[in-house]
């Protein structure tokens, strides 16, 4: 057996399959910091008068219910 | 006799009644189906005439040459596409480079070395990362990312990569955490779940003859993907990445907030620049006439390029089909 062609397949693997881990972990890296940062920020702000309130006061009234904001 | 004879008659009859029924049933099936193709042609087409007939006053003003006028003069009513077309171009290219390679490696660890108890909870992880709407990409790139970038990444990018021969002037330019290459970088985040998706559903689909052969005759795990699995899954690959750069080169919000809205081209990757879908959200809402014509006129733009994009994948794939072909 070619020794030095068996190191180097076994490296070229090594390489690969660690790029792979780490690829994977970037992935989820992101996916768990954009979405750490969105129930960070976003929970903490949700509250009923949100839903229920009119635009001027921060509200999604408008956005959940359009058609009241045509009427008024 | 004459009973049987009659009743042969009369089953003849009623298979004659069921054959035709059968028939007018085929031929109505197929033109429904045929009137459903033909409704997405008239769509297509009814989009690309509504495109041309906007946009042909600026057409008309400016011809082939709005393709790469580099002017944006609104009040002199002055326009070009070549800025727009360089952001969409650049933007959608980084986020390919990043996100292919990326994508690539979460596919084959979750095919080939993720431990079974863990590919459905690390695929779904992936997948959700797709469920993520591209506003909220926007909002965390430009709130979030873009001043950590600025602070850390472009730095460290340019005392590195900015002091290289040829691509130094690439990373060179003011640091503020948004421009063209972040957007890039943010759109790589964006269409790199479902790149993942499309590269991990086509791997699995590789008979596990073909991977077990491979392995049998002594391959390694990556030699298994290199000359096994990419080769059988070549035309699934491909489609994946084009259906990413298809997302990428038609996205609005998340390059809209990050890519800094300012209508010039740098040699930096680092300044601001505008895409066309940015453009066309940023200013559609207070064009009017000419202004509005132009706006158009873009949106015709991205159409083209889209269609060639991926009228160039296609030819590719039926080409390396047929090298194949030839080779075996």
């Amino acid at each position: 057996m070619n020794e030095k062609l068996y190191r180097r397949r076994v490296r070229t693997n090594w390489i690969g399959l660690t790029l792979s881990m780490a690829a994977m972990a970037i992935g989820l890296f992101v996916l768990l910091w954009i979405l750490f940062v969105l129930f960070k920020n976003g929970l903490s702000a949700l509250d009923w008068n949100m839903f229920t309130q009119s635009t001027p006061r921060q509200a999604l009234r408008v956005a959940v219910w359009p058609m009241q904001s045509w009427a008024v | 006799m004459n009973a049987s004879a009659s009743d042969s008659g009369l089953l003849d009859q009623k298979r004659l009644d069921v054959v035709k029924r059968q028939r007018f049933q085929d031929f109505l099936f197929h033109k429904i189906t045929l009137s459903f193709s033909l409704l997405v042609l008239a769509a297509l087409a009814g989009i690309l005439i509504s495109l041309i007939i906007t946009a042909w006053p600026a057409f008309k003003k400016f011809g082939l040459e709005f393709i790469w006028r580099v002017e944006w003069d609104i009040i002199n009513e002055e326009f070009g596409a070549a800025i727009a077309i360089f952001g969409t171009v650049v933007s959608s290219g980084i986020a390919l480079l990043i996100a292919v390679p990326l994508s690539f490696g979460i596919a084959l660890f979750l095919t080939e070395t993720c431990p079974v108890w863990l590919r459905r909870p690390l695929g779904t992880a992936v997948e959700l990362l797709a469920a993520v709407p591209s506003i909220i990409y926007g909002m965390f790139g430009l709130f979030i990312f873009a001043p950590l970038f600025a602070e850390y990444g472009q730095p460290a990018m340019q005392s590195t990569l900015g002091q290289m021969p040829l691509i130094g002037p690439l990373f060179g330019g003011a640091m503020n955490g948004i421009g063209i290459f972040a957007a890039g970088l943010i759109l790589a985040f964006m269409i790199l779940p479902f790149i993942a998706a499309v590269m991990r559903d086509v791997f699995e689909i590789v008979p596990p003859i073909l991977r077990e052969s491979a392995y049998g005759v002594g391959c390694t795990t990556w030699e298994v993907v290199r000359y096994v699995v990419l080769p059988y899954t070549q035309q699934g690959v491909i489609g994946g990445i084009m259906l990413g750069l298809g997302r990428a080169l038609g996205e609005t919000m998340a390059v809209t907030f990050v890519i800094g809205n300012s209508q010039r081209i740098s040699s930096s990757l680092f300044a601001p620049g505008s895409s066309i879908a940015s453009t066309l959200a940023n200013e559609f809402g207070e064009a009017d006439d000419f202004h509005l014509s132009t706006l158009f006129a873009l949106g015709f733009l991205l159409f083209v390029i889209t269609f060639v994009v991926l009228a160039l994948a296609k030819i590719l794939i039926i080409r390396t089909e047929r090298a194949k072909g030839a080779k075996t």
